[in-house]
């Protein structure tokens, strides 16, 4: 009995291979990278940044010695139809499971992150943790960088990210949090804005006399672009220098980087960071690095008082810091994060009105009632809220 | 009878319970600690209803409901076994029908519905036909590297873990948490089986009932937690948070878990299609004792057929077939056995001539 059934079975498995008629094989689609979305009065464009293997004479498909990828992009009514644009005129199924970093144009519309990312939410093949930055200008622009030190551009993209956030200096911004942000009460959200940095001739010879790590990522830049567009687009690379804040769904304004930390510290998302502390007439940088950080709601006088405890560890020795002592460093240091804490609030708090904090959560969390009563006018309860900010500072 | 150890028993539960985890699909109005609640709420619900089969196992010398009730009378035995009957071919129906439906939302559209319910038909009749002991052994690895898949999926995520997303700003909660408590006792069919498994049960049966809800215990509020906790409200949108959590995990070695997501469900599922199997097999010999002994092999036909033809159709969503389930477990879990109990007194009492 068992041998038939083996066999049933193998049949059965033969059958339904034949019978996969649907199925697209690896050579009929289109690896997608990188994903740029601008929105214009004519629709919404899409730029693709599509894996080109083009490894002629090496051992893989994958030759380091040029971009391998190219870009394609097209216009239409919604994403879902810029899509399949794309895809005709490739003649491949896109695939975005690889999909590496979703750049949104500065003029997209946040009011409905379900028309903005339904594609990739509907999407089963989406990694949920793909970065999502805003450009400062077009994501169009952005996904035609050709980025130095790697073979593929997105790639490079996500690690120069990473490492922005890794030292405190952009907000964290992958796809799950975004949306969870933006489908808040308060739909606030805060995303890191990439721009291009065009250098100058003397900052790449400056480079290039920096070190060699720089000297070895220039020289492959020279090469992978000489081969593709010219020599102008390898003077140029992606920087993050300030963050989109998004609040009751549209686009409030930009928090600068002092900002952007103190922003980081207060909703924990601070790791380690340098912050530049002024004494006596010179600036410093000093590496500090999270601790513990602790915040709550509390009622007080009729108000809602968020109180955030920020505990760091300065790494910095006192013996390379003449002329300042234990208590003046820990007093230097105290001061600034404060003073980044307290700014990040005046502007996307105040100014901008946007709970870029969260603290929605927290009135959930605490006061679950008063969140009740004012889940239709959260406004109004946004005015009642103060803050206080206590940072403790330890040496290392 | 090949009989089957207590960490045998509690895994094919642990299996059963995972699938069904695995497969959860949340309302819009859920709220994470609420659900939570109710789900240790029914744990405890569950732990009373289990009390008779555990007095039934002692009394009878773990012969089984069926049995015992065949002991009584052939109608009352007929009755009892039929019961089971309908209520495990309603299970294969039901595990058979969601694994093609979500095969096909998790894994790919291009393979068509019928395809995956002749293949896993086939796997399921073949475990099942291997017998209990080998099914019960395959059980303990598939829920051992189930566990441990599981513990990496949680491991694996960027972020902040804040736990405050567990609030109970919702209105309406005594309603919600009512509701949670009818779920998750319509999603606790295991415990039919495991009434059914019984006499497969070498010892304690009130020893392995009260682990595998201790397990369950940990397990559920473990998944519910992480996917609150890391998925946010996002879990409310997602057709599978349970997949949704594995598609967004990774690590340094493995970019994201989704494909273990599929294996540990097909493994899962697989083992409640095989050991459903075998409990239509025993209701089955007792209900037609004459009938061809490979009987049984019918019935996944008759299930799988019926879910493709609703999935085809395109009505497998549009009906909630576990509505009503809670009140069929609770019968077939808690009033079969009590009556059964309550028979076999009487008749020991009436044997004596009252002298008790």
């Amino acid at each position: 009995m068992k041998r038939w059934f083996l066999w049933l079975t193998i049949f059965a498995l033969i059958l339904i291979a034949f019978d996969n008629r649907e199925s697209v094989e690896i050579s009929e689609r289109a690896l997608v990278h990188a994903v740029g979305i601008d929105q214009s009065e004519e629709g919404v464009t899409v730029t693709l940044q599509i894996f080109k293997a083009g490894g002629s004479g090496s051992d893989t498909q994958i030759d380091l010695s040029k971009p391998n990828i190219f870009v394609i992009s097209n216009t239409a009514p919604s994403f879902d139809e810029a899509m399949e644009k794309c895809e005709s005129q490739m003649g491949k199924y896109l695939f975005i499971g690889h999909n590496q970093i979703i750049v949104l144009g500065s003029d997209a519309s946040f009011d409905d992150p379900d028309k903005l990312l339904g594609y990739f939410i509907k999407n089963k093949d989406n990694y949920l943790g793909v970065p999502v930055v805003m450009a400062e200008n077009t994501a169009k622009e952005i996904m035609e960088v050709q980025l130095t030190g790697r073979a593929i551009a997105s790639e490079n993209f996500t690690d120069v990210i990473e490492m922005y956030y890794q030292n405190g200096e952009t907000v964290f911004s992958d796809m799950l949090h975004f949306i969870n942000s933006i489908k808040s009460v308060d739909k606030s959200a805060v995303l890191p804005v990439v721009s291009i940095k065009q250098l100058s001739a003397g900052e790449q010879s400056g480079q290039s006399s920096d070190g060699s790590s720089q000297s070895e990522s220039g020289s492959q830049q020279q090469s992978s672009q000489g081969s593709q567009s010219g020599s102008s687009a390898s003077e140029q690379l992606i920087t993050i220098e300030k963050s989109a804040v998004i609040g009751g769904g549209e686009f409030k304004g930009f928090i600068n980087s002092d900002e952007i930390k103190g922003l980081n510290w207060l909703t924990d998302h601070m790791k380690e960071t340098v912050i530049n502390i002024a004494s006596e007439e010179e600036n410093t940088g000093v590496t500090v690095k999270k601790r513990n950080v602790k915040d709550k709601l509390v009622i007080r006088d009729n108000r809602l008082v968020y109180t955030a405890d920020i505990d760091v560890d300065i790494l910095t020795d006192t013996g390379i810091l003449p002329g300042i002592g234990e208590t003046t460093l820990k007093k230097l240091v105290t001061t600034k994060i404060e003073q980044d804490c307290t700014s990040a609030i005046d502007t996307a708090f105040y100014r901008y009105n946007s709970d870029c904090f969260d603290i929605a959560q927290l009135i959930k969390f605490y006061y679950p009632q008063i969140y009740l009563d004012y889940s239709d006018n959260y406004d109004a309860l946004k005015e009642t809220i103060d803050f206080e900010i206590n940072v403790n500072c330890y040496i290392k | 009878m090949k009989k089957i150890t207590s960490v045998q028993m509690v895994s094919i539960l642990i299996c059963c319970l995972f699938y069904t985890l695995m497969k959860y699909v949340p309302s819009d109005d859920d709220n994470a600690l609420l659900l939570l609640c109710s789900r240790l709420l029914t744990l405890g619900i569950q732990c009373i209803i289990v009390i008779p089969l555990i007095k039934l196992y002692g009394k009878t010398d773990g012969t089984g409901v069926i049995q015992a009730a065949f002991a009584k009378s052939r109608t009352a035995g007929s009755a009892a076994s039929a019961g089971y009957l309908l209520f495990c071919l309603f299970i294969l129906f039901v595990t058979v029908g969601d694994f093609a439906f979500f095969l096909q939302y998790t894994f790919s559209s291009a393979y068509s519905e019928w395809a995956v319910a002749i293949v896993f038909s086939l796997a399921a009749v073949y475990v099942a036909s291997m017998g209990i002991s080998s099914g019960a052994r395959t059980a303990v690895v598939v829920a051992f590297i189930t566990i441990l898949g599981i513990v990496l999926v949680l491991i694996g995520f960027r972020g902040n873990i804040d736990f405050r997303v567990l609030n109970l700003a919702v209105e309406n909660k005594e309603s919600l948490l009512a509701r949670g408590i009818s779920q998750s006792l319509s999603f606790s069919d295991e415990l039919v089986l495991f009434a059914l498994l019984l006499p497969y049960l070498k010892s304690k049966p009130g020893k392995t009932v009260y682990s595998y809800i201790g397990a369950k215990a940990v397990l559920s509020a473990a998944i519910i937690i992480s996917i609150a906790v890391i998925l946010g409200d996002f879990a409310i949108d997602s057709k599978l948070p349970f997949f949704a959590l594995s598609a967004y995990s990774k690590n340094g070695i493995i970019e994201r878990f989704d494909a273990f997501f599929l294996m540990f469900w097909v493994m899962c599922a697989l083992i409640k299609a095989a050991v459903t199997l075998m409990c239509i097999s025993d209701c089955l010999g007792f209900l037609f004792p004459r009938a061809p002994k490979k009987l049984w092999m019918l019935s996944p036909v008759l299930c799988s057929g019926t879910a493709v033809i609703l999935i085809a159709l395109d009505k497998w969503s549009s009906y909630d077939f576990n509505a009503f389930s809670s009140i069929f477990i609770i019968i077939l879990v808690t009033a079969v056995p009590l009556l059964v109990i309550v028979l076999n007194k009487r008749r020991g009492r009436s044997k004596s001539g009252g002298a008790e």
